[in-house]
């Protein structure tokens, strides 16, 4: 099927008014909670997915995809006013987006964010329709071995972007996987590390795991730094011409890093606007700008950000590996409405494939069409003070991770990781990494079995089967150069 | 020696894990590399983690920078995060949701007219979700319904 009967499928799938509705809703809904401080995408996502098992999979997607981007936007709009990150890839954008919201130019921060998020939505969306036909087909001819250098890949990768010690990241990445084994071992029929806890026959929950992680962890920050609350001025919501010069290089600069970056399982979103924050300071003719309010430090990495995001998409749809946090997350949805990504998917559910890559485009625009109005007064709220916004957040972590399996359990579990998370912070360790080797855990190891069981006992297979060879390699190369380049 | 550098906790830390990991797949099945039990991939991975936490530790004692605590003020958010999911069958919703934040905010400097306000505000909240998701969650306590 090609791409264009592929995308007359989707739109005539997604343009239904109820769609249409949902994905506004979904929109709404989205950057209102994700505009909390302290509810990031992936709390957001998980606090409102089972809003999405009400609905038939088409509907549900699409609303999945309007959360998505009203949740990612949410996150943008807290980093910009509040200068905390309200979402983990948006980290970057608190830098410059805050000191150009100080000056009063947080309406054309965020404007530019918006507008520089669709277009790189645009071109990701068209390359996923244009690379994911290509790319499933390669993913049916990966064997276990590439399956296992690819998710190794996917780890290294994170391990890499860590701020703090590569070591300690690497060994945060091992504490997730081995935290994921925990639960029944499919393939033998045994319980591990349950002590006999029935609530942990089928391991823990992710999305327990990462509310605690993300959100609670947040709030004992907060209590930490005794934050309260500031709100600064909205000012004019247009930029001005001569930042929308700046911001356009910035924009496509940041949509082809994005991009590219996105694909790669453990890159996506986060690792995208890290990277064209470099990128922009470095080709910038006044690199002294950056920290002071340079819009190319918010245009770069938003674009780049939402570039990653959804390119991230792809090895998720083409392999059902995700690529990040929230991607885990969509894995959950998707399996929830029936779904299972994965190299089928695409031919055996066309209508739910493009209907999904349709709607992404579609919350992407209702995103922008919907934030000019309402700008004004996600500010209002977010000017309520932190110790009456924060028994609310603790509220909606533990009443989201109940609600999700009616499981007084998840809320222990909640409450544990926010404490890991808390201490993993202290201790400047990375929870990226652990994350998602969280996630990948039973999977590599898994594969990794197959492996050897089909290579009887070879480990060399790994290096002589040509995609796992150049995954491998590809790996190693990267952790050389990085490992060189902070040497110096 | 610097014990309170953030690579020797964490070194700790990580080897603490990996000891734990290793104990308790001490049972498991080992298998052959060729067919792994259960037991092969964590047992592997706690030696690799424990392997790094060793390193760490040893860095850590070096040099390094010191580690900021927390204070007890954290406790009532996390106790009252725990034992929420508890609180709401015998409970119902609205009251275990405004118990919750009451117990929460103990963690912030609210004062008790604010604590109110917010514990009732919370109530309706929670409950106005639950009930506009469809979540099959009783609203007021089960005991008084009776």
């Amino acid at each position: 099927m090609d791409i264009f009967d592929g995308l007359a499928i989707g739109f005539a799938s997604a343009l239904v008014p109820v769609n249409l509705g949902l994905c506004a809703a979904g929109v709404l809904t989205g950057m209102l909670v994700g505009v909390l401080p302290g509810f990031g995408t992936a709390t957001a996502f998980s606090l409102l997915l089972p809003m999405t098992f009400y609905f038939p999979p088409t509907g549900a997607l699409i609303m999945l995809a309007g959360i998505y981007y009203g949740a990612q936007y949410g996150g943008t709009i807290t980093s910009v006013l509040l200068r905390i990150p309200g979402e983990v890839s948006t980290v970057v954008t608190t830098i410059d987006g805050h000191e150009m919201a100080k000056k009063g130019r947080a309406g054309a921060a965020l404007t530019i964010a918006a507008v520089g998020s669709f277009f790189a939505g645009c071109v990701s969306t068209a390359l996923i329709a244009l690379l994911l036909t290509p790319l499933s087909q390669l993913a049916l001819k990966f064997s276990p071995a590439d399956y296992c250098s690819l998710m190794v890949l996917g780890l290294t990768m994170t391990v890499i972007v860590a701020n703090g010690s590569l070591l300690s990241a690497a060994g945060m990445a091992i504490l997730g996987v081995l935290t994921g084994l925990i639960g029944y071992d499919l393939g033998t029929g045994i319980p591990r590390f349950t002590f006999g806890i029935l609530e942990l026959a089928d391991g823990l929950s992710i999305v327990a795991v990462v509310m605690g992680m993300f959100g609670l962890t947040e709030v004992l920050l907060a209590l930490e730094e005794r934050r309260e609350t500031h709100a600064e001025k909205l000012g004019s919501l247009w930029p001005s011409k001569s930042e929308w010069k700046r911001a356009s290089g910035a924009i496509l600069r940041g949509t082809a890093l994005g991009s590219v970056l996105g694909v790669i399982p453990g890159g996506g979103a986060l690792l995208s606007s890290f990277a064209a924050y470099a990128l922009e300071k470095r080709v910038s003719k006044r690199p002294q700008d950056f920290g002071k309010g340079a819009v190319e430090g918010v245009a770069g990495p938003e674009s780049a950000n939402n570039a990653g995001a959804q390119t991230s998409l792809i090895p998720l749809l083409a392999f059902g590996i995700p690529g990040n946090v929230v991607m885990a997350l969509m894995v959950g949805a998707l399996m929830i409405q029936g779904i299972t990504p994965g190299p089928g998917l695409w031919s055996k559910h066309p209508d739910l494939f493009w209907g999904f890559i349709v709607s992404m485009w579609i919350g992407n625009l209702m995103l922008l069409v919907l934030n000019v109005p309402l700008v004004g007064i996600w500010v209002k709220l977010l000017s309520v003070p932190y110790r009456v916004l924060f028994p609310f957040i603790a509220l909606s972590l533990a009443f989201g991770a109940y609600s999700l399996s009616n499981s007084t359990f998840d809320g222990l579990v909640v409450a544990f990781f926010g404490l890991f998370g808390y201490a993993c912070l202290k201790l400047k360790l990375e929870v990226v990494p652990f994350v998602l080797g969280f996630f990948l855990g039973p999977m590599l190891e898994e594969n990794f079995r197959r492996t050897l069981l089909l290579s009887s006992g070879d480990p060399s297979i790994f290096f002589t089967k040509p995609i796992s060879a150049t995954l491998l390699c590809v790996a190693a190369l990267i952790v050389f150069f990085i490992v060189r380049s902070r040497a110096r | 020696m610097n014990t309170r550098s953030s690579e020797f906790l964490s070194g700790t830390f990580l080897t603490a894990c990996a000891l734990f990991f290793w104990k308790s797949s001490g049972h498991l099945h080992l298998g052959s590399l060729t067919s792994m039990g259960p037991g092969y991939f964590p047992r592997l991975l706690s030696i690799m983690l424990g392997g790094i936490g060793i390193v760490l530790v040893v860095r850590g004692l070096r040099a390094g920078d010191t580690v900021t605590g927390a204070s007890i003020s954290a406790v009532p958010v996390i106790f009252a995060t725990a034992i929420f999911g508890f609180l709401i069958e015998p409970l119902g919703l609205l009251v275990a949701s405004a118990a919750m934040v009451a117990i929460a905010s103990l963690s912030m400097r609210t004062t008790l007219p604010q604590t109110l306000a917010l514990s009732v505000a919370s109530a309706a909240i929670a409950g106005t979700l639950s009930w506009g998701i469809g979540l099959p969650l009783p609203l007021l306590p089960p005991a008084l319904l009776n």
